[in-house]
Formats: structure tokens, sequence, C-alpha cells
């Protein structure tokens, strides 16, 4: 009977929600009331599958949707090291003005940043659907500014008399290569399990 | 007691309680339980999404403990809510006498 309670519960609480924490809690819960009290005064006393879920999933959703905005403003975090103040200030012959050719892509991938900082760290302090929303602006200005960031980086040896093009492709791009793989990642991801959060 | 009454104080109850030793969800409820002398019977399964609130408030912090034979999330109260604690349970303990106070 409770191995059945718990199928239903994993069965009906969205996978996004990231909800086997709390089948385990429950189970160990159940199992020692079992053991007390019998399997049937066991559910009995925890409660129908649905009540359960109409009362935990809320709470679950508040915290995936809570965890994915932090993730998301560390992320943007993450992305200002090695894509603007490492090219730019440390690289010879830095400090130097961004080359007039690659300078609207330079201006994208700022604002694209700035985009996504802004709407990320706006998503920490929302519930609901606008957090929803701000955070796949956020995934969206982080791709747009990292693929923007690869390009200048790329770009930046031909534009940059004595730019170390070996740093350049031996570190930055394959570094922003991996980030931008982990922000697709996050792109499917997160805003799915925001969507399930949001529509609970 | 009526559940709605019950619902009202649920986090000062559930923090107190934790408070007192640091448990997993159906020590909690027995705890409660005992501690109340059988007056809050809360259907079990709905006292996590209170823990759950409470943790991601700073209230409460849990971790898994494998330390006997099953597997349980232990929840402790963290420093935040003990301070919560302290000021919820002022709160409660003048509203209490001034209920009191009227309706003796």
């Amino acid at each position: 009977m409770i191995d059945n309670y718990l199928e239903e519960l994993r069965r009906r609480l969205p996978r996004a929600l990231a909800g086997e924490r709390f089948v385990a809690e429950a189970e160990a819960h159940l199992r020692a009331l079992a053991e007390e009290h019998g399997e049937e005064e066991a559910l009995r006393r925890f409660g129908s599958v649905r009540l359960v879920v109409a009362r935990v999933a809320p709470e679950l959703a508040a915290g995936v949707s809570a965890r994915s905005s932090r993730i998301v403003l560390g992320a943007a975090l993450l992305f200002v090291l090695p894509l603007y103040v490492i090219p730019e200030h440390t690289f010879p012959p830095a400090p130097r003005p961004v080359p007039v050719e690659i300078a609207w892509e330079h201006t994208g991938a700022l604002g694209a940043f700035v985009l996504a900082f802004v709407a990320a760290a706006s998503a920490t302090a929302l519930r609901g659907r606008l957090r929803v929303g701000l955070l796949s602006v956020a995934v969206a200005g982080l791709l747009t500014s990292l693929v923007l960031s690869m390009w200048v980086d790329a770009k930046w040896p031909d534009y940059v008399p004595g730019s170390a093009g070996e740093i350049v492709w031996g570190v930055l791009v394959p570094l922003e290569l991996a980030l931008l793989i982990a922000a697709t990642g996050a792109w499917a991801r997160i805003p799915h399990a925001s969507r399930a959060a949001a529509r609970l | 007691m009526r559940s709605e009454v019950l619902k009202g104080h649920l986090d000062l109850i559930l923090l107190a309680t934790v408070a007192a030793r640091p448990a997993h969800g159906y020590r909690i409820v027995e705890d409660l339980r005992t501690r109340s002398a059988g007056a809050f019977r809360l259907s079990e399964g709905t006292i996590y999404p209170a823990l759950y609130r409470l943790e991601r408030a700073g209230l409460l912090t849990s971790r898994w403990d494998a330390s006997g034979a099953r597997k349980r999330r232990v929840y402790r109260v963290t420093r935040a809510g003990r301070r919560e604690l302290a000021l919820r349970r002022e709160d409660w303990q003048s509203f209490a006498a001034a209920v009191e106070a009227v309706v003796a």
C-alpha cells in the first residue's frame, strides 16, 4: 500500500519540481508510522495524495524558482570576469579602446549582459509568472551576450596588434564555449522547471 | 483543536518544537502531539510544506541523517530561526495575555 502511495505521489509531483526529496521524506515518515500503527493507519494520518500534493507542490515550486533565480544571477556574475575584465584589461596591449570594427558587437554583448543581470537580479526578488518571464529574459540575455562575446574575442587579435592570440584561442574561446553549453543547458532546464512552478 | 486555529500559529509551534531538539518530520509530529497532550493533530503529510517554507526563509536547516536504520532528513533551527522564535514567542505571550484578560 505504501509503495502504491509513493508511486502515486511521484506521478503527481511534476518532475521539474525535484520532488524526490519530499518523496524520500514521505517514505521514511510513512514506514516509521506503519511500524507503530500499520500501513492503513499510516496512510490515513499522512493524508490523501491529492491533499498532500496540493500543499507541498507550491512550496517545492517556490524553492525551485528561487534557486533558478540565484543560479542565473550567479552565472551572470561569473560571465563578467572571463568575458570582459580579463580580455580588455589584462591581455597585452591592454588597456586599449575597443576597435571600431567590432564596436557594435562589443556594445551588444555588454547591453545583453546588463539586461540579463538586471532581469536575474529582479527575478530573485519576485515570485510566480513574473519571475519566470524575467528568468527567461535573463537566460536569453546571457546566451546573446556569450555569442557576441565569442565573436568579439575571436576577432580581437585581428584588430588589436600585439594581442595574445594563443590565449584567446587556447583559454578564452574554449571557456566561453563551455559557458555557452552550460547556459544552453540552463535555457533548456530552468525555464521549464520554473514554468512548471508557475502553473501550480 | 480546530485546524484553522493551529494554522495561524504553525510556524511558531514548529520553530519551538525543533528548537527543543533537532528532529525529522515524523519525530516533529510526535513531539508536537506529546507536548500538546494530544491537542495538535495535524495531517502528517501537511507538516512538510511548513518545514520547507521555514527552511527557505532561513529559519530552519536540514540534512540527511543515515546513522539509523532508515535515512531521514533532520531539521535544526538556525541562528536566525532562534531570533525569530524569540520574537514570535514574545508576540504570542502578549497576545495570549490580552486574550486571557478579555475572555476570562
